[in-house]
């Protein structure tokens, strides 16, 4: 019995030793990973490549019967868009960095991390590095994260999204459940929008309507702007004018320092309307090289792409859920601004959205990309009474910008490209859909 | 295995069933005892799981990580608990089994373990063993083998966690003092119960997934009424 009794004791103390919880989580998540680029590497050249399909499409762009898909960071893929019906992929131009664009007669404007590259586009099959300005931007933000030029290593230090699993050991019933926030170069973005952002802070370039026609046309989210012989590029703090001229050797002016959080830029007639995450600046260009403060037009922090049209601007506002890479604002919301008097902008109506992204306008037509929830038609005939006007609604791609052109409409997002004839806007037809593959 | 989560409950109300035909057949009396209900023994027990979490011993805590390789990672993990970390847990349980042999009971038990934010019904086959059936005093050793069936809330509804229990095994020893002469007697033992959980809170959206796996290793030590 004394046996037993002995050995029960050792039995549980055996055990006393090992009573110990132990979880342990299994959590798979995207995050960013640092990447240089050597300055020798980026310019070394740009090269054509093949086109076949688009991954992950960034901006677009119009030049005639070309069309240019940024592809984030890799390049553009230039494809032939004569029969909107059946677009055709011609070739591929390697352009690292690369998120915007503008086009004058056969010239691309292109940038390259902190460059903008001159590109001959006169045959997109075998195109050729015309010029290049060098450190025009210092850094820049795209696909939800921010590179930068590191001087003194003579490189760009940018992040690429990699999906990470750790084992990690907790503590057992913690009691919270854990918060992600994503950081991408230093910068704290939304999770959910990380990857949508790259439209938003990517660009197409905004010719304008007042640019010749020379030029060809971009979206709403463009960070490029032409008007007659200048290029307007904006970074995230600054507006820098260009003097195109000699397109082939453009001229870097002065350089015009703005807030940070600059998004977008959209010439109308002699104004420059540029969207940044705290409201919208206007500037006047009647001379050119010297774009003049006008005033600025501040709102709650908010993601706004700007397009305007005769006397009043429009400017879409987006909420992240309280946080996120544009700011604390709990309204999805259309602005509608009177710009007559373009140094006392005047808030005139505001009109509930779902998440509206970029916009377009072809009179009286006004194109709102809606994010994941679509994109929506409104006649802007009457713009206080635009939300009694919605004249069609697609639910089936997520859309991100528009391009509204001669009855043909463009509209790109995470899902790829889509072409619309919009004669009859409350009946458009699909011409034709490029699907983005995902790898 | 969601489906079953009803499972622990029907069975404990069955248990409950018997106890109470069993009642009721006694005090029917003495002339004919059906013989399987009157062979059934049942033991409530009751007491404490006792344990404490393992040292944590993480690579890195990602939050805090400014190694450039890992310099992005940031989830933000859980809170540290400044808290006393040890555990006292109460445990609830009843088993009703048959005897196969003079000194070996077989049947099923089901109870609560109230975790320390989850409770956990564990369902298991169960052999117990009284090693010297004549002597008032006697050593007793079982062993429970299972499924501990977690209660989800509406917060985890709410919250997209998806909780989920798993194994259970709980071997003890003890001893049992008759206290009376129909069979009825106190019990306590001491032993050990791993109970596994755990859960899953995935949000595609946001491309984040999260699985947790819970391997709950406490010591018991119950008091019970055998009957």
């Amino acid at each position: 019995m004394k046996i037993s009794r002995s050995f029960l004791l050792l039995f549980f103390v055996s055990f006393i030793w090992s009573c110990k919880d132990k979880c342990t989580q299994i959590q798979t998540y995207r995050t960013t990973k640092p990447k240089q680029i050597s300055l020798k590497e980026l310019r070394g050249g740009i090269s054509n490549g093949s086109s076949v399909s688009l991954e992950k499409p960034g901006k677009i762009y119009i030049k005639d019967n070309y069309l240019f898909i940024n592809e984030i960071k890799k390049g553009i893929h230039v494809i032939d868009n004569s029969n909107p019906s059946s677009p055709k992929f011609i070739s591929f131009i390697n352009i690292p960095g690369n998120i915007d664009m503008a086009v004058v007669d056969n010239i691309m404007y292109a940038d390259s991390y902190t460059d903008i590259v001159v590109i001959d586009i006169t045959n997109p099959a075998k195109i050729g590095e015309l010029n290049r300005v060098e450190k025009v931007f210092l850094n820049g933000t795209a696909d939800g994260v921010t590179w930068y030029l590191d001087e003194q290593n003579k490189q760009i230090v940018d992040y690429e999204w990699v999906t990470r699993t750790d084992t990690i050991e907790v503590i057992c019933e913690g009691g919270v459940y854990p918060q992600i926030y994503y950081r991408g170069g230093g910068i704290f973005y939304e999770s959910a929008f990380a990857d949508k952002s790259a439209l938003s802070s990517s660009s197409g370039s905004q010719s304008g309507t007042s640019a010749p026609g020379a030029s060809g046309k971009g979206g709403s989210m463009a960070r490029f702007g032409i008007v007659n012989d200048y290029l307007y590029a904006v970074s995230n703090s600054e507006l820098i004018p260009f003097n195109i001229s000699n397109l082939a050797k453009p001229q870097i002016l002065p350089k015009v320092n703005l807030n940070w959080g600059i998004e977008t830029i959209f010439p109308y007639k002699d104004k420059l309307f540029i969207g940044s995450t705290t409201g919208m600046h206007i500037y006047d260009n009647k001379d050119p090289a010297k774009p003049k403060w006008l005033s600025t037009y501040n709102h709650f922090k908010a993601c706004d792409p700007v397009v305007v049209y005769d006397k009043y601007a429009y400017v879409t506002l987006r909420s992240n859920n309280g946080f996120g890479r544009c700011g604390v604002v709990n309204s999805n919301q259309l602005d509608l601004i009177d710009i007559e008097d373009p140094e006392y902008p005047t808030l005139v109506k505001s009109f509930d959205m779902e998440g509206p992204a970029g916009l377009g306008i072809d009179y009286p037509n006004l194109f709102i990309c809606e994010g994941d929830k679509g994109m929506k038609v409104f006649s802007m005939a009457n713009p206080l009474e635009i939300d009694k006007n919605k004249l069609a609604e697609f639910k089936n791609f997520e859309a991100y910008d528009v391009i509204p052109l001669n009855k043909k409409l463009m509209v790109i997002g995470k899902d790829g490209l889509y072409q619309y004839d919009y004669s009859d806007p409350k009946n458009m037809k699909l011409l034709s859909s490029i699907k983005s593959v995902v790898k | 295995m969601k489906n079953l989560k009803i499972f622990p409950a029907i069975l404990l109300a069955v248990l409950l069933l018997t106890e109470k035909s069993f009642a009721q057949n006694q005090s029917q009396a003495t002339k004919s005892k059906p013989e399987f209900w009157s062979k059934l023994v049942h033991n409530t027990e009751m007491g404490f799981l006792l344990g404490e979490q393992a040292a944590i011993n993480n690579n890195y805590n990602p939050i805090y990580s400014y190694d450039m390789s890992k310099m992005a990672s940031s989830i933000y993990p859980y809170p540290y608990y400044y808290g006393d970390d040890r555990y006292s847990n109460f445990t609830f349980q009843h088993f009703t089994g048959y005897p196969v042999h003079k000194a070996i009971n077989m049947g099923l038990t089901a109870g609560f373990d109230y975790y320390r934010s989850n409770i956990i019904t564990p369902v298991s086959v169960s052999v117990k063993s009284t090693l010297v059936p004549s002597k008032r005093i006697s050593p007793i050793g079982s062993l429970d083998v299972g499924y501990g069936f977690i209660w989800k809330s509406e917060a985890d509804k709410v919250n997209n966690i998806d909780k989920y229990g798993g194994l259970m095994i709980n071997p003890s020893a003890g001893f049992r003092i008759k206290v009376g002469n129909d069979g009825s007697n106190l019990n306590i033992n001491v032993g050990y119960k791993l109970q596994q959980s755990g859960f899953e809170n995935n949000r595609p959206d946001e491309k984040f997934y999260l699985t947790e796996k819970r391997s709950f290793n406490r010591l018991s030590i119950r008091l019970g009424f055998g009957f």
